[in-house]
């Protein structure tokens, strides 16, 4: 009887999943087995070509680069994220928020239109570098549009909320409690932040960085607004082999490889998430 | 410097908003001692010990430590250790980890770290568990753990919050004594939270009754429990009957019962009204009438094993008393509700509170 209204009220959702994301993932999954006709579409003769090229040098420079910038991006947002975090989480419980929702309130405008105006930001004639003149800082302007520091900054800028979200969540589970016995068995702030907090708020690092990894390295907006044309990362490879290239098969198997990555990630989260709950009294 | 004072708080106050938690209190510790801050809920016994600890700063007043002025150390400079009401052990460091963390933050590491931890969880009776994580652990041994924790560092004094309160009674009552125990072998002086009167009576060398942030009363457990100062002691240690009355030339009125004898009649002048309080295991009862008894019908009893408890009302007043009678006594076996009783008391076991 529980098992049924359980199953009822499951049901609608994961029919929705379904529908929209595994049977589609599934028609990805078929379809890099098969030839690229000769006019773009598909030849259905089964090959595991597309696989044996996604692992090209050419391609695998491309996929270690997004993923050094993914990875650079991850590591700027901790940085960023912790410490706001972690001063959102000590606040008075009725201040905390009004400050998480500050932190979401980009996600109310449009992600390409807040990526254009990082383009208004950071190009030659853009407020930096003409604030930087003005300033007499520096004689000549920076270039700091269409190169990996334009798109690393734009996904940080995109992804730090995630970030701080799963930070706090994390954090403000501790309690000044431990903070404190740590404080009363001699420890100083720094010793008892690596001590006690850190390894305790390993979870929700861990579950912030694989947010923004996976959000950044199948992110395809930002390095084609920012990175120019020569800087693709893997989704702008996979765009291109869908729209430009007309070869979807060998798309299709780099999507493919992708979702395996994220789909490897995100379990790894969920199982950390639930190693938490565990120990957690 | 006075070699016979630990601790010595001077006149402290705090303050949440409006909330005035701890109000003005002076107090004086000995070396050695077993001191219990006993009060109900709410009454500024943690916001007390976080201000000794260092987590709290006074918003008046001053806190001495073996001579020296605690006002702007910081808590992990205190030669002070604080077990946590909540016990606070780290989840993710086994029991011999949580033990030696206080030891690794003083530079201790390696055979001599072993050894001391060794003997604390020895000291705790834990030595078979020094690998296990907290989670894995029952309420007494993290109770255990955390005392080991806090003692590990040789501290001058041990503050600690409500330390069983998280355990049943039977565990409750057994720790009593080992805590007393362990106080004793290391000579380090303690001062225990505790809202249970009982726990404080039988661990205590001194106790202060706090109130709404004051120190009520202050003495020997003895003191507290025969000579209460007012009726918020009285009620609040052990069980009190109460008889209102007035101070007269030769003894107290109590209206309705009669003139009776107390033992601090001497102390109070004549014509104030008074509180009459006794005990009710020093009630006596007779199942007939004799000169200077009240009557009274039984209400009810309760049996508690070893003790029988008589509620007694009045003929003359409609009051009620409480006896305690022990099981010995020739009247437990037969007492029925609704029967006929007389009850005295000794004048020297009444006592007089003024408010
Ligand atoms: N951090 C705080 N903020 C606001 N009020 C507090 C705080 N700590 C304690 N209080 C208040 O101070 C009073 C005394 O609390 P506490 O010292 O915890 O009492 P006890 O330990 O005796 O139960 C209570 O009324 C409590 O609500
Ligand atoms: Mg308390």
């Amino acid at each position: 009887m529980v098992l049924s209204r359980r199953a009822v009220m499951l049901a609608p959702g994961l029919g929705w999943l379904a529908l929209l994301l595994v049977i589609p993932c599934g028609i990805i999954f078929v379809h890099s087995f098969f030839e690229r006709g000769i006019y773009g579409g598909i030849d259905y003769v089964f090959t595991l070509e597309n696989y044996r090229r996604a692992i090209d040098p050419l391609y695998l420079r491309i996929f270690l680069a997004s993923v050094r910038i993914a990875l650079t991006a991850t590591a700027i947002a901790l940085l960023l994220g912790y410490p706001a975090a972690y001063f959102i989480a000590l606040q008075a419980k009725r201040r905390q928020m009004p400050l998480l929702i500050l932190i979401m309130l980009p996600f109310w405008s449009n992600y390409l239109i807040r990526t254009y105006a990082w383009i208004v930001l950071l190009n030659r004639e853009g407020l930096i570098n003409r604030g930087l003149i003005d300033l007499g800082v520096i004689d000549t302007p920076l270039s700091l549009l269409y190169n990996d520091f334009a798109v690393i900054t734009g996904l940080v800028y995109g992804y730090v909320p995630f970030m701080i979200l799963a930070l706090y969540s994390s954090i403000s589970k501790l309690g000044p409690d431990l903070r404190e016995a740590s404080t009363d068995l001699g420890a100083g702030a720094w010793r008892t932040f690596l001590r006690i907090t850190l390894p305790l708020t390993l979870p929700g690092i861990a579950a912030g960085c694989i947010f923004v990894f996976v959000l950044s390295i199948g992110n395809f907006v930002t390095p084609d607004l920012l990175g120019g044309k020569q800087r693709a990362m893997l989704g702008n490879l996979i765009y291109g082999q869908f729209l430009t290239a007309r070869d979807w098969p060998f798309g299709a198997a780099l999507a493919f490889i992708l979702i395996a990555i994220m789909m490897l990630l995100l379990s790894a989260q969920a199982w950390l998430v639930n190693r938490e709950r565990e120990i957690a009294p | 410097m006075d070699a016979n004072v630990l601790l010595e708080i001077n006149g402290i106050s705090k303050s949440f908003g409006a909330i005035t938690a701890v109000d003005d209190l002076t107090l004086r510790i000995a070396p050695g001692e077993f001191f219990a801050l006993l009060g109900p809920s709410g009454c500024g016994k943690t916001t007390l010990l976080r201000m000794i600890a260092g987590f709290e700063t006074p918003d008046r007043g001053q806190i001495r430590l073996a001579g020296s002025d605690m006002t702007g150390i910081k808590p992990n400079r205190r030669p002070i250790n604080l077990m946590f009401q909540s016990y606070a052990l780290f989840p993710h460091m086994t029991v011999a980890g949580n033990i030696g963390y206080g030891l690794e933050m003083e530079g201790v590491r390696g055979p001599g770290l072993k050894r001391r931890v060794g003997e604390a969880l020895e000291l705790v009776q834990l030595g078979a568990l020094a690998d296990r994580k907290p989670h894995r652990l029952s309420g007494g041994q993290r109770q255990r753990v955390a005392l080991a924790r806090a003692l590990i560092k040789r501290p001058k004094l041990l503050l600690l919050d409500e330390p069983l309160g998280a355990l049943d009674r039977k565990l409750r009552e057994q720790m009593q004594i080992e805590l007393k125990r362990i106080q004793r072998d290391t000579g380090i002086t303690f001062i225990v939270v505790t809202h249970d009167q009982e726990e404080a009576l039988t661990m205590a060398d001194r106790i202060a009754l706090l109130g709404q942030g004051r120190i009520v009363q202050l003495g020997r457990p003895r003191e507290l429990y025969e000579a209460p100062v007012n009726r918020f002691a009285a009620d609040f240690i052990g069980m009190m009957n109460f008889l209102p009355g007035k101070v007269t030339a030769d003894g107290v009125a109590l209206p309705g019962l009669g003139v009776f004898q107390a033992s601090n009649r001497s102390d109070l002048p004549q014509g104030v009204e008074v509180v009459m309080a006794i005990r009710p295991e020093r009630l006596r009862l007779y199942a007939e009438a004799r000169a200077a008894a009240l009557p009274g019908a039984v209400e009810g009893t309760a049996y508690l094993g070893q003790d029988l408890i008589v509620h007694l009302r009045l003929d003359a007043t409609g009051q009620m008393l409480i006896a305690r009678l022990t099981a010995g006594h020739d009247l437990t076996r037969d007492i029925t509700t609704g029967q006929r009783l007389w009850c005295d008391w000794p004048g020297a076991q009444a006592r007089l509170l003024a408010d």
